[in-house]
C-alpha cells in the first residue's frame, strides 16, 4: 500500500509519457492531478493507521525499505497536498501549451520522486529519490527546451547538484564503512551507544550536509536556483520553493539523530544557513525579474530553515517547510498569474498598477507578501519567530545567530514589499491589457492563501497549544532546549512582530518612492548581479576547468603520438637492422665470422 | 624403407629425365615423393636402423615434413625443365638422409647432399638469382667448413663422431660451437642469416617455398641431435639476435619474399627455443604449422608472380580470387601466432619449453618481437583486401590445396590435440 | 549448452559471411540472445552447462567451458547488446556476419574455464574486431588498426609468458581454473606474473595512459555503431583483472594495489573530464568509456566484495548501454550524416522518441538509479571508499563530470534549436528502444536479481583477498 502511493504517480508519468500525446486537453493534467490526490488520500489514510513500512530487495545488503512516520507523512503531506494544489493550477497555466501532456507526464515524475526521497528509510532510496527530482527538476527547467539559455539553465542546475549529490554517496560510503548499513532505522540504533570514530562520523556529517547545499541551494551552491525559474512558474512553485528544495532541510531533520550528536558540524549548518539567509535576501533586492525575487527569497528562506535545524530545532525547520510551503507557492503561483495576465511579461519594471487589474489575485499577492515578510499572526510569522527564538534557546545556538537572523527578517519585510509595490502599486509602466487568471488558476491560490494565513497556528509559542512539536518530536533526536520564562518569551515575540512591522513599513514607503539614494543604488547594481556570484564561479572555476579538460583533450592525442613515436624508434631500428643487408659478399663473410667468433665467446670454455 | 624409395628414384629418374616429357616426369618426382611419404607413414613409430641410417621420431617427423615442402614446390612449379623437378628429388633424399643419422660425418654428407641442388636451384633465374646464388653457395661452403672443423674437434674431445655424445673440456665446447655455427647457418639463425634475404628474394618463389620448409624441417632435426642434450650458452645469443634481427628488420620490407624472409629468420629464432629440452613434440608441431602457414603464403605468391612480388601487387587480390586473398591473410595470421590458428600453438608450445628451463629473459624478448612482427603480418595480410591490381590465375589444384592447408591451420587452432599424439611418438 | 550458445553465433556469423541474407542474421541474434536469456534464467549457480575435453593431450590444456553467475550475467548483455545491434544497424549481412562471429568469441571468452582457453578467445576475438574495422571504417582505419592490434598484441603477449609462469611457478598440473587457484604463484615471481597480466588488462579495460588506442579506434569504426558496440564488449579487462590476474597472483597484486588504485582513479577522472571537450559522438563515447572503466576497476581492485560486484556490474550495465549510445550515434548519422556533436540540434522537436532514448541512455551512463549504471557505480563506491578513501573520492568526482559532458551532449543534440528536422524513431528501431529501456530498467530496479549469482564470487575473492564481508 505505502508502495502504491509512489507506484501512482510514477504510473501517471508512464502513461502520460507514452501515450500522453494521443490524450486531449485536459484530460493529463486532470489524470495527473487526480493521481497527485489519491496519493494524498492514501498517504493521510496510513498515517492516520499509524504509519506504514515496506521492505523489498534491492542492492546486496541494501534493501529498497520505506518508513511512513510522522515526520515522512508530515513531509508527504505537503508534497502531495500542495503538489496537488499546484497540479490543478498547472491545468490552466499550462493551456495550450504544445507539451501539456509532457508537463504532467515530468510532473508526475517528480511527485513520485519526491515521494521516495521523503518516504525512504535508508540513504540509498533516499538518494533515488534526490536524484529522481533532481532530473524532473533538470527536465521542467528546460521544459522551454528550445530555448538555449534555459537548456543552460537546466543544464547547470543538474550539473551543481551533482557536487552536492557526490558529496551524499561519500557521506554514504563512510556510514557504510562504519556501520555495515545505510538503513535510517539501523542507523538510529547503532548511534545510540557511545560514537565508533568521532572525527570521521562529523566528515560524514558534512558530506551528507553537501548533499542538502546542493540540492537546497545553499551558500556557495545556491547559484543554480534563480536559474531554475526558467521552467513554467508551477514548477518554480512547487519544485523550487515548495518541496524539493527543502529535500536538504529534511535530509538534515532526518539525520537528527545524527547531528544531534555532531556540534561542530550543527555549528557550521547554522552558520551556513544564516549566510545564505542574508545572502539570499541581499540578492532580492536588485532582481527585476518578478520569478527571481521570489526565488532568491527562497534561497534567504531555506537559509533560515537550516539555521533553525543547524541550532537543533529540527522541528521548527520542519515548521517553516510547512508555511514556507503555503506563502511561497502562493507567491509563485500569484506571479505565475500576473505573468499569464500580462501574457509573459516577466519584467517587474513593467509591470505596476495591477491592484486594479487582478482583483482576487491582488489579494494572493499581498497574503503572500505579508506572510514573507513576516506580519505578525500570519503563517509565515509564528515560524520564523520560533526559529528567532531558536537560536537562543537551543544548545548549538547563540546571539549572534539570532541578531543576524533578526536583521535579516527586516530585510525579508523590506523586499517582499518591494516586490509587492512594484508589481500591483504605483502606475502602470507596461503596454498590457491585464485579464484576471480562470477559476481553475484561482482557487488553488484561494486555498493556499488560506494556508499561509493559518497554518502558522498549529505551532503556537508557549504556553499556546503546539499541535507540531508534539506530532514529530518522536521521530526526530532529543535536543534539550532550556525553556525562557514567559516573560522573555512573548517580548521576543513582540521584538520581533515590531522588526517585522518596521520592515514592512520601510519598504511600503522606500520603493515607491520616485527616485533612490545613490548609497542604494550602489548597492541594488551589485544586487543584481547577486553579487556577481557566477561571474566569479566562472572566472575562476568553470571557464578553467573547460579549458583544462580542452588542454587534455589535446594532450591526449599528443600521447597517442608519442606511442606513435616509440613505434617510429622501432622502425627506424628497423631501418638500421636492414641496412647490414648491403648485399656485398665480403661484408657478409666479414659479419659471419664475427658472428662466430662471438658464438665462440659466450661458450662455457 | 623410405630411403630405399628415394633411392631407387633417384637413380631412375636420373636415367627417365633423358626420356620422358617433362610433364610425365613431373609425375614420376611426385610419384616418388609419396610413395616416400606414404612409406613414412606406414612404418610410423617404428624405429630402423641399418649402421648409421637410423629412422626414429626425429626421423620421421621432420622427414614427413619436409616431403611435404618437396611435393608442394614440385607440384607447384612451372617448367619446361626436367632438372627443376630432378634436383628437388636429389635435395629431399638429402634431407631424409640428414634427419636420420647421428653420425657426424653422415650429417656432413647429408647437408651437402641436399645443399648443392638447391644451390643450382637458386640459380634457376640468372641475373640476380645467380648473384644470390653464389653467395649462397660461398658462405654454405664457409659453413660446411666449420661443420667439418667441428667434427673433427668433436671426435678429437669424445672420441666419437655419433651427435649427442657427452664430453666437457674446451675442445668439446668448440666443437659444439661450430657444429652450431654449421647448421644454424641452414635454418637461418641470425647472425648467420646473411643470405637469407637475398636469396629468398632472388630465387624463384617455389624454390624458396622448398628453402623454407625442407631445409629448415631437415636442418632442425640435425640440430635438435646436435644441440639438444646440453645445449650451449650460444644458443641464447643466437636466439636473442634472430628474433630481434628476423623480426625489425621485416619491419620496413617492401617485398613480399624479402618480408618473409626475415620473417623465417625470427621464426628460426622461436624454433630454436625447443632446442633446450630437446622436445621434439614442441618443435615437430611448431615446424608444422610453420611449414603449412609459410608454405601457403609462398604458394599463393607464387600464384601471383614467380618474380618479385611488392605488397603493391598484392593489393585486390582477395576481390580477385578471395580463396587465395583468405589464404594468405590466414596464413599471415598463423605465422603471427594469433589463436584460433595453428601457429599459436606452435608458439605456445616451444615457449613452454623455454618456460620450462626458466629462459624467462629470452622469452620476454621473443614475445616482445612478435608484438613488433604483428605491424608486418598484418601489412602482409591486409594488403589483399586493399583495393588494387592484383593479377593471379592459379589452376584449380593450386586453389584446393590452399583451402586445405588453410582449413588445417584453422583446424590445428581448435584442435592441435589431433597431431599431438603422433609427433610424441618416438623422439 | 554452453557450446550451442556459442557456436549458434559462430555458425549464424560464418553463413553471413558466405552470404546468406541480412534478415536472417537478425534473427540469428535475436535467437541467439533467446537462447543465453534461457541460460542466464536456468542458471542453477555454481558452473553449470559446462563441457571439458582435452586440448592439448599431456599439457594440461583442456576445452573447458562453463557458465558461472558471472559468465552467465555476460552471456545475457553480450546477446542482448549485440541483437539490439543486428536489429537497428543497417549494414551489410557480411558484417553482420562479424559481428556474430566476434559475439561468439566474446561468449566463449566469458565462459573459458582454463586459461588458456581464455588466452585463445581473448587473442581471436582481435580478427574479427579489425576486420569490421578495415572493411567498414573510416579513412584513417589503417593507422587504428594497427594503434589497436600493437596495443592489444603489446599487452596480450607478454601476458603469454605470465600465463606460462603460473602454472609452471604456481606448480598447477593443469590450466584448468580450479587448479590453478589451488596453486597460486607466491613470492617474488608473482609480481612479475601479475605484472605481466596487468598490462593486457589494463590495455583492455583501459586504464590511463594506456587507453590511447580507444578514441581512435571508435573513431574509425563504421558509423552505425555496431562494431563500436561490440568493441565495447571487448573491453573485459576488469573481468579479466577479476577472474584471472588477481585470484592467481595475489601476492603481487598486493604490491601493485596502490599504483592500480591511482590509475583507474585518474582514468575515472580523466576520461569524464576529456569526455566534456569532446567534438564527436563517438570521441565523447570512448572517453567516456574510459571513466567508467576506471570506476569499475577500481571496485575489483578494492578486493572488497561490494567493490567487486560493483566493478561487474557497472562492466555489464555498461556494455549495454554505452553500446546503446554508440547505436544510437549510429541513427543519428543515418539522419544527418554527421557525428559532430555541434551540429545536431533541436531534435527533441522533430524525433522525440529518439530523445527520450537518448536521455535514458545518457542518464543510465551518468549513474542515475533506478537505472543500470547506479548500482554498480554505488556498490563500488562503498567498496571503494573502504579500500581508498582518498582516491575514491578523487575517481568519483567523475560523477560531476559525467553529468557535465553527459547533459552537454544531449543539450547540444537534442534541445535548443535550428537543426534540421529528422525522422522519429521507427520499425526495428522502436524495438531497440523498447529492449534497451527495459533492461536499463530491470538492471536499475532489480539489480539484485542479476547480482545474485555474482555474490560467491565476489565474497570468494574478496575472501581470497583477505578482506572479507
Amino acid at each position: 500500500m505505502l508502495l502504491l502511493t509512489i507506484l501512482l504517480p510514477l504510473l501517471g508519468f508512464a502513461l502520460l509519457g507514452l501515450f500522453g500525446k494521443r490524450l486531449k486537453e485536459p484530460l493529463p493534467g486532470l489524470i495527473a492531478s487526480a493521481l497527485v490526490l489519491v496519493s494524498f488520500l492514501l498517504g493521510v489514510g496510513l498515517l492516520a493507521q499509524g504509519g506504514a513500512r515496506f521492505q523489498a530487495e534491492w542492492l546486496p545488503g541494501i534493501p529498497f525499505s520505506l518508513l511512513l512516520d510522522n515526520l515522512s507523512g508530515f513531509m508527504l503531506m505537503i508534497v502531495t497536498g500542495v503538489g496537488f494544489l499546484i497540479h490543478v493550477y498547472a491545468i490552466g497555466y499550462m493551456h495550450g501549451d504544445p507539451g501539456n501532456s509532457r508537463f504532467f507526464a515530468y510532473f508526475n515524475l517528480f511527485i513520485a520522486m519526491m515521494l521516495t526521497l521523503v518516504l525512504a528509510d535508508s540513504y540509498p532510496v533516499m538518494f533515488i529519490g534526490w536524484e529522481g527530482v533532481g532530473l524532473a527538476s533538470f527536465l521542467l527547467i528546460g521544459f522551454w527546451y528550445k530555448n538555449a539559455q534555459y537548456a543552460d539553465s537546466a543544464r547547470k542546475a543538474f550539473i551543481v547538484n551533482r557536487i552536492g549529490d557526490l558529496g551524499f554517496m561519500l557521506g554514504m560510503a563512510i556510514l557504510w564503512a562504519l556501520y555495515g548499513t545505510l538503513s535510517i532505522t539501523e542507523l538510529k540504533e547503532a548511534l545510540e551507544g557511545p560514537l565508533k570514530n568521532p572525527s570521521l562520523l562529523a566528515l560524514a556529517g558534512l558530506l551528507l550536509f553537501l548533499g542538502a547545499v546542493g540540492k537546497s541551494a545553499q551558500v556557495p551552491l545556491m547559484v543554480w536556483l534563480p536559474d531554475a525559474m526558467a521552467g513554467p512558474t508551477p514548477v518554480s512553485a512547487l519544485i523550487h520553493a515548495a518541496t524539493m528544495v527543502t529535500a536538504g532541510v529534511y535530509l538534515v531533520a532526518r539525520s537528527s539523530f545524527l547531528y544531534a550528536n555532531l556540534p561542530d558540524v550543527s555549528y557550521a549548518i547554522a552558520v551556513i544557513g544564516l549566510l545564505t539567509a542574508a545572502y539570499g535576501a541581499l540578492s532580492a533586492f536588485g532582481q527585476n525579474d518578478i520569478k527571481k525575487i521570489v526565488a532568491y527569497s527562497t534561497i534567504s528562506q531555506l537559509g533560515y530553515m537550516f539555521l533553525a535545524a543547524g541550532v537543533g530545532a529540527y522541528w521548527v525547520a520542519l515548521f517553516h517547510v510547512f508555511t514556507h510551503a503555503f506563502f511561497k507557492a502562493l507567491l509563485f503561483l500569484a506571479s505565475g498569474s500576473v505573468i499569464h495576465a500580462l501574457g509573459g511579461e516577466q519584467d517587474v519594471r513593467k509591470m505596476g498598477g495591477l491592484w486594479k487589474h487582478l482583483p482576487l489575485t491582488r489579494w494572493h499577492g499581498l497574503i503572500g507578501a505579508l506572510a514573507l515578510g513576516g506580519l505578525p499572526l500570519l503563517s509565515g510569522f509564528w515560524s520564523k519567530d520560533a526559529i528567532l527564538t531558536a537560536t537562543l534557546t537551543y544548545p548549538f545556538g547563540g546571539l549572534g545567530f539570532y541578531l543576524g537572523a533578526l536583521l535579516v527578517a527586516v530585510l525579508t519585510a523590506m523586499y517582499a514589499m518591494r516586490w509587492f509595490v512594484l508589481v500591483f502599486l504605483g502606475e502602470e509602466r507596461g503596454h498590457h491589457h491585464p485579464h484576471e487568471a480562470p477559476g481553475v488558476m484561482l482557487w488553488p491560490n484561494h486555498l493556499l492563501a488560506l494556508g499561509s494565513l493559518l497554518a502558522g497556528y498549529l505551532a503556537l509559542p508557549h504556553p499556546l497549544p503546539n499541535v507540531l512539536e508534539a506530532f514529530l518530536k518522536p521521530t526526530l533526536a532529543e535536543v534539550e532546549a532550556h525553556h525562557l520564562s514567559l516573560g522573555a518569551e512573548w517580548g521576543l515575540i513582540a521584538l520581533s512582530g515590531v522588526v517585522a512591522l518596521l520592515g514592512l513599513w520601510l519598504g511600503y514607503t522606500f520603493f515607491q518612492r520616485k527616485a533612490f539614494p545613490a548609497w542604494y543604488l550602489t548597492f541594488e547594481a551589485w544586487s543584481r548581479e547577486s553579487f556577481y556570484a557566477d561571474r566569479v564561479y566562472n572566472a575562476l572555476l568553470v571557464n578553467p576547468l573547460k579549458a583544462l579538460a580542452e588542454a587534455l583533450l589535446f594532450g591526449d592525442m599528443g600521447l597517442l603520438g608519442g606511442y606513435a613515436g616509440l613505434g617510429g624508434l622501432v622502425r627506424s631500428l628497423g631501418q638500421g637492422v636492414a641496412r647490414l643487408q648491403a648485399g656485398y659478399l665480403r661484408v657478409y663473410a666479414l659479419l659471419f665470422v664475427l658472428g662466430v667468433l662471438l658464438v665462440l665467446g659466450v661458450m662455457r670454455w | 624403407m623410405t630411403l630405399l624409395v628415394l633411392g631407387a628414384f633417384s637413380v631412375a629418374l636420373t636415367l627417365l629425365g633423358f626420356l620422358v616429357s617433362v610433364p610425365v616426369f613431373k609425375r614420376l618426382t611426385i610419384l616418388g615423393l609419396s610413395l616416400a611419404l606414404l612409406t613414412l607413414l606406414f612404418s610410423w613409430s617404428k624405429p630402423f636402423a641399418f649402421g648409421p641410417y637410423q629412422v626414429d621420431g626425429i626421423s620421421q617427423v621432420f622427414t614427413l615434413l619436409a616431403l611435404v615442402g618437396a611435393l608442394w614446390t614440385a607440384g607447384l612449379v612451372r617448367t619446361r625443365r626436367f632438372e627443376f623437378y630432378l634436383l628437388v628429388f636429389y635435395a629431399a633424399t638429402g634431407m631424409h638422409l640428414l634427419a636420420s643419422t647421428k653420425n657426424l660425418i653422415l650429417m656432413l654428407v647429408a647437408l651437402e647432399a641436399l645443399s648443392l641442388p638447391l644451390y643450382a636451384l637458386a640459380t634457376w633465374r640468372r641475373g640476380e638469382g645467380l648473384e644470390a646464388a653464389l653467395k649462397y653457395f660461398l658462405l654454405g661452403a664457409l659453413a660446411a667448413a666449420f661443420f667439418l672443423y667441428g667434427t673433427a674437434l668433436h671426435y678429437g674431445a669424445t672420441g666419437s663422431l655419433l651427435a649427442g655424445t657427452p664430453g666437457e673440456g674446451p675442445l668439446y665446447a668448440l666443437a659444439l660451437g661450430l657444429l652450431l655455427v654449421g647448421l644454424g647457418f641452414k635454418v637461418a639463425l641470425a647472425p648467420f642469416h646473411f643470405w637469407t634475404p637475398d636469396v629468398y628474394q632472388g630465387s624463384p618463389t617455389p624454390v624458396v617455398l622448398f628453402m623454407a620448409t625442407g631445409v629448415k624441417a631437415a636442418a632442425f632435426a640435425a640440430l635438435l641431435r646436435v644441440v639438444a642434450p646440453g645445449a650451449p650458452e650460444a644458443l641464447s645469443l643466437l636466439i636473442a639476435l634472430s628474433v630481434l634481427i628476423g623480426n625489425l628488420a621485416a619491419l620496413t620490407q617492401k617485398e613480399a619474399k624479402r618480408l618473409l624472409a626475415y620473417s623465417s629468420i625470427a621464426h628460426a629464432g622461436y624454433m630454436a627455443l625447443a632446442l633446450y629440452t630437446g622436445n621434439l613434440q614442441a618443435l615437430g608441431f611448431y615446424l608444422l604449422t610453420y611449414v603449412l602457414a609459410t608454405g601457403l603464403a609462398f604458394a599463393v605468391l607464387s600464384e601471383v608472380s614467380p618474380d618479385r612480388v611488392p605488397l603493391e601487387r598484392l593489393k585486390g587480390l582477395f576481390h580477385r580470387d578471395p580463396l587465395l586473398g583468405l589464404a594468405l591473410f590466414v596464413a599471415a595470421l598463423s605465422l603471427l601466432g594469433l589463436p584460433p590458428l595453428g601457429g599459436f600453438w606452435g608458439k605456445y608450445l616451444v615457449f613452454t619449453e623455454a618456460a620450462k628451463v626458466g629462459q624467462w629473459g629470452l622469452l620476454i624478448l621473443a614475445l616482445l618481437t612478435s608484438v613488433v612482427s604483428a605491424y608486418y603480418y598484418l601489412s602482409l595480410g591486409l594488403a589483399v583486401f586493399q583495393k588494387g591490381e592484383a593479377v593471379a590465375a592459379p589452376r584449380p589444384l593450386a586453389r584446393g590445396v590452399a583451402l586445405l592447408v588453410a582449413l588445417a591451420l584453422l583446424l590445428l587452432g581448435f584442435l592441435p590435440g589431433i597431431v599431438l599424439p603422433a609427433l610424441a611418438q618416438g623422439g | 549448452m554452453v557450446v550451442l550458445a556459442i557456436l549458434f553465433p559462430a555458425v549464424f556469423g560464418t553463413l553471413l559471411l558466405l552470404g546468406l541474407p541480412r534478415a536472417l542474421g537478425v534473427w540469428g541474434a535475436g535467437l541467439s540472445f533467446l537462447l543465453n536469456l534461457y541460460l542466464f534464467l536456468t542458471h542453477p549457480g555454481g558452473v553449470a552447462f559446462g563441457v571439458q575435453a582435452p586440448l592439448l593431450p599431456g599439457a594440461g590444456v583442456y576445452w573447458a567451458l562453463g557458465l558461472d553467475g558471472l559468465s552467465a550475467l555476460f552471456f545475457l548483455t553480450i546477446g542482448l547488446t549485440v541483437f539490439l545491434g543486428a536489429l537497428v544497424a543497417k549494414v551489410e549481412g557480411r558484417f553482420l556476419g562479424l559481428a556474430l562471429l566476434m559475439e561468439a568469441l566474446l561468449l566463449g571468452l566469458f565462459a573459458a574455464r582454463d586459461l588458456l582457453v581464455f588466452y585463445l578467445f581473448f587473442e581471436a576475438a582481435l580478427i574479427p574486431s579489425l576486420l569490421m574495422l578495415f572493411f567498414y571504417g573510416g579513412e584513417k582505419r589503417l593507422r587504428a588498426i594497427y594503434t589497436f592490434l600493437l596495443f592489444t598484441l603489446a599487452g596480450s603477449l607478454p601476458m603469454l609468458a605470465a600465463i606460462l609462469a603460473v602454472k609452471a611457478l604456481g606448480g598447477s598440473p593443469t590450466f584448468l581454473l580450479e587448479d590453478l587457484l589451488a596453486h597460486p604463484v607466491k613470492g617474488p615471481a608473482a609480481f612479475w606474473v601479475f605484472l605481466g597480466f596487468a598490462l593486457a588488462f589494463a590495455i583492455k579495460t583501459p586504464l590511463f595512459p594506456v587507453h590511447a588506442w580507444l578514441p581512435l579506434f571508435h573513431q574509425e569504426n563504421h558509423p552505425s555503431g555496431l562494431a563500436d558496440a561490440l568493441g565495447t564488449l571487448y573491453k573485459v579487462g576488469v573481468f579479466a583483472f577479476f577472474r584471472f590476474a588477481i585470484p592467481l597472483a595475489p601476492e603481487g597484486f598486493y604490491e601493485l594495489q596502490g599504483l592500480l588504485f591511482f590509475l583507474a582513479a585518474i582514468s575515472a577522472l580523466y576520461g569524464a573530464w576529456v569526455a566534456f571537450s569532446a567534438q564527436d559522438f563517438k570521441t565523447l563515447l570512448a572517453y567516456a568509456g574510459v571513466s567508467h572503466m576506471g570506476v569499475a576497476a577500481f571496485g575489483v581492485f578494492s578486493g572488497t566484495p561490494e567493490g567487486a560486484l560493483g566493478g561487474l556490474y557497472l562492466l555489464a550495465a555498461s556494455g549495454v548501454y554505452t553500446g546503446g549510445l554508440f547505436l544510437l550515434a549510429g541513427r543519428l548519422y543515418e539522419r544527418t550524416h554527421t557525428l559532430e556533436i555541434g551540429r545536431y540540434r533541436g531534435l527533441a522537436a522533430s524525433a522525440p522518441g529518439l530523445a527520450a532514448l537518448a536521455l535514458f541512455l545518457f542518464l543510465a551512463m551518468v549513474g542515475l538509479p533506478g537505472l543500470s549504471g547506479f548500482p554498480g557505480e554505488f556498490l563500488t563506491l562503498l567498496g571503494a571508499y573502504k579500500a581508498s578513501p582518498w582516491l575514491a573520492a578523487l575517481a568519483f568526482l567523475s560523477v560531476i563530470a559525467g553529468a557535465a559532458y553527459a547533459l552537454t551532449a544531449f543539450q547540444k543534440v537534442f534541445w535548443e534549436e535550428g537543426g534540421k528536422e529528422v525522422e522519429d524513431l521507427r520499425g526495428p528501431e522502436w524495438s531497440f528502444a523498447a529492449l534497451a529501456v527495459a533492461a536499463l530498467l530491470l538492471m536499475g530496479v532489480f539489480p539484485g536479481y542479476f547480482l545474485d549469482g555474482l555474490r560467491p564470487l565476489a565474497e570468494a575473492f574478496a575472501k581470497l583477498l583477505g578482506g572479507g564481508a
